[in-house]
């Protein structure tokens, strides 16, 4: 019986992994119909996209003529790929805490909940030219949209979290004999994880965006200023190659946070 | 801490033939002395959104041995799981005072464990963690956790699955661990709020016997909420009927331990029976 477990549990995952290359199969013979029907400089062709990914990978030359100096797609990507991957990291842990912290401090919940609740609402990227004035070209400026909007995510989400958690706990495990601080960590703490596990996978769904949005703005290095430096020179077939790389690093990351949080919450259904 | 001073860690007596501690010796020999729990006239009023004034609880008093297992009966929204709140610090009464083994209730706490009738096992910590959980809360050293948590793995009939996940475990197993979890913390009180709803015929009576089998070994006091009556006559030394917040029956269920299915149908049980259906739903005075 097993055995047999194992067979169709295989037989799905190589079934999945079928449907997602014929899926994959399917955009890229739609994108070279479209490609053929237009010019290159609307719509290159994919062969030529990936080239310009092989070719752009350790220099991009066009780079001089604009900034004096070379990088290549890799150094710029890696620039954007460690600012999402700080960002969210440190907005997810300040999240995290202070999520926790609103719902447990009545105090902390009068003051600060109605103008976290406000600003919650504004659109992120409007924020991004008050970072521009206020941190330049510096690094902060391009990770501080990004760690500002997965701060707010996790922050919501932490703290309805810990509500439900501690309504429906705190009385047993006060009766246990847990103090607060005993309850905060051993009980808090790893039953809201997978709900931040999935308001982690959101902000680095949006971050990747707002990343490049913010390095568009002005940034030394970063995806987003290769996508406006192949704009202004109208090299639409390294735009391409630039999104396409983000995406497969936006999936593979997605989808080893997804195994990570799988892990940590075995124990759930 | 909160509620009472928490009991000090006891050395449990590890012989194979007999699995008594300190404590349960010391319990045993208290029955003839003063009593574990005591309410004296409290009243718990409740105010509605209209503004109204619920009186849930209403000038109750009552003491309860130590060692004594009683069962609450009663419809619901009578006051029975109130009164169950009120012992375990849960809530504050609105009068009256609340003592448990002379000291005044003022917050939940470890001497009095409380099994919930919904599930309360933390997902996130394996069977044996759960049952540890009390245990490390009040900062009891490793290895005798563990052997405090072996020894109630077996007397669950769960040692096999320490490792495993509540997820894993039906939901008899899953009431099973409940139940030992707070037992391995040793309380002075267990409060017991309609623990068993839902659970078909079966499943209650070996659930019964689980509780019998740890109450015997500990000899705590249980304050047993429920609105089954035979499940009062199976369990309890003594019986309460409380109807709009007021005891109004109370009798001792004068049958030998292990109840027989005979003895739940003997002349006496029936009685008794038939004096509990009258009282639930009667405002009538308390009644011996």
């Amino acid at each position: 019986m097993f055995r047999n477990i194992v067979a169709v549990s295989n037989s799905n995952v190589v079934r999945q992994i079928a449907a997602a290359v014929a899926g994959v199969a399917l955009v890229v013979v739609l994108w070279s119909f479209l490609a053929a029907e237009t010019i290159s400089a609307r719509i290159p062709n994919p062969l030529e996209v990936v080239g310009t990914i092989v070719n752009n990978f350790f220099d991009i030359p066009e780079l001089k003529y604009i900034y004096y100096s070379s990088s290549g797609l890799f150094e710029n990507v890696l620039y954007t790929v460690q600012n999402v991957l700080t960002s969210v990291f440190m907005g997810t842990a300040a999240g995290m805490m202070f999520g926790i912290a609103l719902a447990r401090s009545r105090l902390l919940k009068w003051i600060l909940e109605p103008p976290l609740l406000v600003i919650g609402t504004f659109p992120v990227v409007m924020l991004l030219p008050f970072f521009t004035m206020w941190f330049g070209t510096d690094r902060v400026a391009q990770y501080g949209l990004v760690l500002f909007y997965t701060f707010i995510t996790v922050t919501l989400v932490a703290r309805q979290a810990t509500l439900n958690v501690a309504g429906y706990f705190e009385d047993f495990a006060r009766s246990l004999g847990a103090s607060r601080g005993f309850f905060r960590y051993r009980v808090i703490v790893p039953a809201v994880v997978p709900e931040v596990i999935g308001a982690v996978r959101i902000s680095l769904a949006a971050g990747w965006g707002f990343e490049a949005v913010a390095e568009i703005l002005g940034a030394p290095l970063g995806a987003g200023r290769l996508i406006q430096v192949f704009s202004v020179a109208v090299m639409t077939a390294d735009i391409f190659g630039v999104l396409i790389v983000i995406g497969v690093i936006a999936v593979i990351t997605d989808g080893l946070v997804a195994l990570a949080g799988k892990w940590i919450v075995k124990w759930r259904d | 801490m909160e509620g009472l001073k928490a009991p000090a860690h006891r050395q449990i007596d590890n012989d194979t033939g007999d699995n008594r501690n300190s404590q349960t010796l010391a319990r045993k020999s208290d029955a003839n002395s003063s009593y574990t729990i005591e309410l004296r006239n409290v009243t718990k009023c409740f105010r509605m959104e209209t503004g109204e004034e619920l009186v849930a609880v209403d000038g109750v008093s009552m003491s309860i041995r130590p060692g004594e297992m009683i069962c609450v009966l009663g419809p619901s929204g009578q006051g029975k799981s109130t009164l169950l709140n009120l012992i375990a610090g849960f809530i504050e009464p609105t009068a009256g005072e609340i003592l448990v083994r002379g000291h005044p209730v003022v917050g939940p706490g470890p001497d009095r464990g409380v099994v919930f009738q919904r599930d309360t096992l933390f997902g996130w910590r394996r069977v044996e963690a759960n049952i540890a959980f009390g245990l490390e809360a009040r900062g009891v050293p490793a290895a005798e956790r563990r052997r405090i948590v072996e020894r109630y793995l077996k007397l669950i009939d769960l040692e096999h699955f320490g490792k495993a996940w509540p997820k894993q475990l039906s939901g008899g197993m899953r009431r099973r661990v409940a139940i030992a979890t707070v037992f391995a913390n040793e309380p002075d009180v267990l409060l017991m709020d309609e623990p068993f709803v839902g659970l078909d015929y079966v499943l209650r009576a070996a659930l019964h016997k689980v509780l019998l089998d740890l109450w015997a070994d500990s000899r705590c006091t249980v304050f047993f909420v429920t609105h089954d009556i035979d499940e009062a006559l199976a369990l309890a030394d003594r019986v309460l009927v409380v109807s709009h917040g007021r005891i109004v029956y109370e009798a001792p269920v004068e049958l030998d331990r292990p109840r027989s299915a005979e003895a739940l149908v003997s002349s006496h049980a029936s009685e008794l029976r038939l004096k509990i259906m009258h009282h639930i739903g009667s405002d009538s005075s308390t009644e011996t």
